[in-house]
């Protein structure tokens, strides 16, 4: 390749990095100016004197800990969940045959054709009835089925060989047996894959505990983040930014030390033709 | 070859799936047959005084901004993949050049889509403030007119950009991962021919990739149908409603203040948004099946 | 490393079940025999405010303790209220600005008529303050200290050098002194009109309404009246000051839910602005030499602005027990020494003359520069229609201004079609009679 197409494409690729980069770039700058600063149209782009104390205030300011405390357990719980029945439903569409396995198969599979936006407000109310909305159980238990996660174990379990299991029948082991110590272990490639996505969109969803969370020491780190805004001075958005980098910064590290299993996990849209 | 079970596996088969079942039912079909009929409804915003009323609910929707919505909806979506598509397909071919370090690159388009939405609208938001946001210190520099999140086209332009930026970092690796599975004998027997690299594209490449584009163009559109955190920080649905899309039309009548005042409006419109949801569902599924087809 | 995960997806799905079992954490009254009843109450004020409520009302009583939450900035609070409604999640006691959000909140049933237990407390308040509080007969919530206005902000330093005099005294004059005062290239402007959607926006334009001798409703409050030759004035006003004037600035400068534009005034980009008292701590803190005047008069020759008032409300959240305890709280709300607090940390206005005598807020009307405009300004001041369609009423008139503002449509099309949308509200919500 000729020199000149090389800089060329070197140039465009730093380009391209820069647009993704540089609303981070603006918020790490915005979270270390003073008042002053940031008011002042004529300041430069990046301070002189960085005002870490603006962290240390904003950290202050709501209750991140909290925040980050509830949003790890709801992941963590949520994800756990995902993976449990959707890999064990997977895994029995996919290796037996029982009756109406065809008609509930595809009632599953309907869970993936409705979107989560348009039932959301018969799902609170329902919530309402149980007693559970403001609850961590109200916030767990309508997103631990994962129709997804049933349809990709499936397509996964469908390339495994059946011999191994029928092996294990004869020597008399039990059907739960032969899916935890054969099975399983099997599938796990496309369990980090899927613990990933649907761990990330876990730690980010918003609308649904948005309308099912008032109370303050249930928050997520997203909703969190908006109690957050409003209680802070207005005229001064370094505050804001400072709050903005306490949420960004623990996800953007986890994700650059774990990239390629994150690379997968969003890549597994293709895998899915 | 799926020979028949003994009988006895039925129940653990049942067993297996029945958490994914009665949750799926339990929290997906149930609510949706519980919108369809809410939404023959009117009354009252918490809904103390029901009565029905047919289709009525569906033309005050289109009366009452619900049309206005859907029309957002279209221009939100049609943008929002457009952009996707063509930033991301173009960066995808910039990172499939075999130079040194680009593959490290990839890295860096995963970021917008792990951070927390919600982080990022704040810090869109401020890049729109007036005289010291960053747009309109560019824009003041170069001499020319602010811009503002309170104008309806630059709020429309705003949404979508920025929705654009979030995804489109998905649209690049799963490009990125179907140049990677193009057959490299014939892109090589194609330059030994003496192809250049933009025929290479044109003509082998690109048709190549016609199905994964309209995959990756599916999920592209059922997110772009699906987003909501943009809107509600940096415009909540205004100004004039310009913003406003379908989605956002539910939330605004199902839990705070919308135009129609009455309950069974956003179910009204979060019928029709299902319906153009499957649409965009079954058109992806029938494409999978296709390709299965195709392969085996 | 596949055993880690199902020993803590189990572990999780233990500790899920076990808060299952236990209470949850919403807002139950959780009272027994001899353990004080915990009612909780939101609020839009700052976190500093509900501290000090909570630790002086524990501090003094045994048998009832108050939890306090930030929940939303004002403009934000009634659509949160509206969904905890639905969900059964409100909690007993809502500190909110606006009664005339009240109606709408009232048509869930769930609010406690304040007529009874708070009847002395209730007569005591200055007149027109208690006539916003009542709807259908019905007492939907006591007003607290700290009675908000709006004045005219106005910057010393730019008039000075501008060459003039004093602040305007009518609209007209207004026009003609922020035309001398804008600067458009240097992005300096001479007053700001606020953008958004908000109540906020609503609530400043009411007040030129008010001057220009119109009304917001008809008498018999059937039927809207704001797009009466007065409305269409004043929103030409407006519509005058940004577009074709450029003495306003085309982009918004609001900030975490807040359209008052405080930031404008503050950064000097403008130089005159309407606001009330929470933004003179803004303003002393930006170090700016201003002053304050009454609201310049409109067509009908005189001053007006409209009244925000801190309302407690009550809801049945939590049966008979918890109710009374919430009782117990506005009660003691409603005492002047309290109302005193309210007001001196707002730098609002006292709601009843009980207040006036307390230290806090002599002390208040001593040391604040403004505080005699802002009462001044109170005398010319109305409040809110107090009717369940207000609030979509506003919303409309604030979409609708908007409009008018980014000149998508003229003053009059912008006021017709909000008229015709607020009476479609009004029929379908119903009004107060």
């Amino acid at each position: 390749m000729r020199l000149g197409a090389k800089v060329a494409v070197y140039l465009l690729a730093g380009v391209a990095v820069l647009v993704v980069l540089f609303p981070l770039l603006w918020m790490v700058a915005a979270a270390l100016k003073t008042n002053a600063q940031i008011i002042d149209p004529n300041a430069p782009l990046f301070p002189s004197d960085p005002q870490w104390s603006n962290i240390s205030q904003a950290w202050d300011t709501a209750p991140f800990g909290r925040f980050f405390l509830n949003t790890a357990f709801f992941s963590v719980v949520t994800t756990a969940g995902q993976i449990a029945t959707g890999m064990l439903a997977g895994y029995a569409f996919a290796m037996f045959d029982f009756p109406a396995k065809r008609v509930l198969f595809y009632l599953v599979l309907s869970g993936l054709m409705i979107p989560f936006t348009v039932v959301l407000v018969p799902v609170v109310q329902l919530l309402a009835d149980f007693g559970w909305v403001d609850t961590y159980q109200g916030l767990i238990v309508p997103n631990i089925a994962s129709a997804l996660g049933c349809f990709l174990f499936r397509q996964f379990f469908l390339t495994t060989p059946l011999e191994l299991g029928e092996a294990a029948r004869l020597d008399g082991a039990g059907e739960w047996r032969i899916f935890l110590s054969v099975y399983r272990p099997l599938a796990q490639p496309m369990t980090a894959a899927f613990t990933i996505i649907a761990f990330l969109q876990n730690w980010n969803n918003f609308l649904f505990p948005l309308v099912v969370t008032s109370n303050e020491k249930l928050m997520m780190i997203s909703q969190g983040l908006t109690i957050f805004d409003g209680q802070i001075s207005r005229v001064t958005y370094n505050l804001l930014m400072a709050g903005s980098l306490i949420a960004v910064v623990p996800v953007l590290i986890v994700a650059m030390v774990a990239q390629r299993r994150v690379v997968d996990g969003l890549t597994l849209g293709a895998v899915r033709a | 070859m799926r020979s028949h079970r003994r009988v006895r596996h039925w129940t653990t088969a049942y067993t297996f799936i029945l958490p994914v079942l009665g949750l799926t039912i339990l929290f997906s079909v149930v609510p949706l047959v519980m919108v369809f009929q809410r939404s023959l409804y009117r009354g009252n915003i918490f809904g103390t005084n029901l009565s029905f009323a047919g289709l009525a609910n569906y033309r005050a929707v289109i009366s009452s901004g619900g049309g206005h919505a859907l029309a957002v909806t279209a221009v939100f979506t049609v943008g929002f993949v457009a952009v996707c598509m063509v930033s991301g397909f173009c960066i995808a071919l910039l990172l499939d050049v075999r130079l040194p370090g680009l593959k490290q690159v990839r890295a860096f388009f995963i970021i917008p889509m792990v951070v927390p939405a919600v982080a990022t609208a704040f810090i869109w938001f401020t890049l729109f403030q007036p005289d010291t946001g960053l747009f309109n210190r560019v824009l003041s520099g170069l001499g020319l007119p602010q811009v503002s999140l309170s104008t309806p086209a630059t709020a429309l332009l705003a949404v979508i950009g920025f929705g654009a930026w979030q995804f489109f970092g998905e649209v690049v690796l799963l490009y990125l991962a179907a140049l990677k599975a193009l057959p490299r004998d014939v892109l090589e027997a194609a330059s030994v021919d003496g192809a250049g690299a933009w025929q290479r594209l044109r003509y082998i490449r690109w048709p190549l990739l016609r199905y994964q584009t309209v995959l990756i163009c599916v999920i592209a559109t059922l997110t772009g149908l699906q987003t909501f955190t943009q809107i509600y920080v940096l415009t909540d649905g205004g100004p004039e409603g310009a913003t406003q899309t379908a989605l956002y039309y539910v939330y605004q009548e199902a839990f705070g203040l919308g135009a129609g005042g009455s309950v069974g409006l956003a179910d009204a419109m979060a019928v029709i948004l299902f319906f153009i949801s499957i649409t965009v569902t079954i058109t992806q599924l029938a494409l999978t099946g296709r390709r299965q087809a195709v392969r085996t | 490393m596949r055993r880690i995960w199902w020993t803590i997806a189990g572990a999780a799905l233990l500790a899920t079940v076990v808060a299952a079992c236990g209470s949850s954490s919403g807002s139950s009254a959780g009272g027994t025999a001899g353990k004080p009843v915990t009612i909780t109450y939101w609020s839009s004020s700052s976190q500093a405010e509900i501290n000090w409520l909570d630790s002086h009302f524990n501090a003094s009583h045994t048998t009832v303790k108050v939890q306090g939450q930030y929940i939303a900035s004002a403009d934000d609070t009634t659509a949160k209220e509206v969904a905890a409604l639905k969900t059964g999640t409100e909690p007993n006691v809502i500190i909110g600005q606006d009664p005339s959000a009240l109606p709408l909140l009232a048509e869930s049933g769930k609010i406690v008529d304040l007529s009874g237990p708070l009847a002395a407390e209730t007569a005591t308040l200055y007149p027109g303050i208690k006539s916003a509080l009542f709807y259908k007969g019905q007492q939907l919530g006591m007003a607290l200290g700290g009675v908000g206005d709006y004045v005219l902000f106005y910057n010393k330093t730019d008039f000075a050098k501008a060459g003039i005099g004093s602040p305007p005294a009518t609209w007209a004059q207004l026009e003609a002194d922020a035309i001398k005062l804008s600067d458009p290239a240097k992005h300096h402007y001479g007053i700001y009109i606020p953008w958004g959607t908000a109540e906020w926006i609503s609530y400043e334009w009411e007040g030129l309404l008010w001057a220009n001798g119109g009304q917001l409703l008809n008498s018999p409050d059937s039927q809207v009246a704001f797009d009466s030759p007065a409305g269409v004035a004043a929103l030409t006003t407006w519509v005058d000051l940004v577009r074709t004037d450029h003495a306003a600035p085309t982009t918004s400068f609001a900030q975490a839910g807040s359209y008052d534009g405080a930031p404008a005034f503050a950064s000097g980009a403008v130089s005159m602005i309407v606001e009330g008292q929470w933004a003179v701590s803004e303003f002393n803190t930006a170090k700016l030499d201003y002053g304050v005047a009454l609201v310049p008069a409109g067509t009908s020759g005189h001053s007006a602005a409209n009244i925000g008032i801190g309302v407690a409300t009550v809801f049945t959240q939590g049966g008979s027990a918890a109710q009374n305890a919430a009782i117990t709280f506005v009660k003691w709300l409603a005492q002047p020494a309290q109302g005193a607090y309210l007001t001196s940390v707002s730098g609002g206005l006292p709601s009843s003359p009980g207040q006036l005598g307390q230290p806090a807020v002599k002390q208040e009307a001593a040391s604040q520069p403004t505080y005699q405009t802002f009462a001044t300004q109170l005398q010319t001041g109305q409040t809110r229609p107090t009717i369940p369609a207000y609030t979509q009423i506003s919303l409309d008139l604030a979409t609708e201004i908007q409009a008018a503002l980014n000149g998508t449509v003229t003053p009059a099309q912008a006021l017709a079609k909000a008229a015709s949308e607020g009476n479609a509200a009004i029929a379908s919500g119903g009004s107060g009679s």
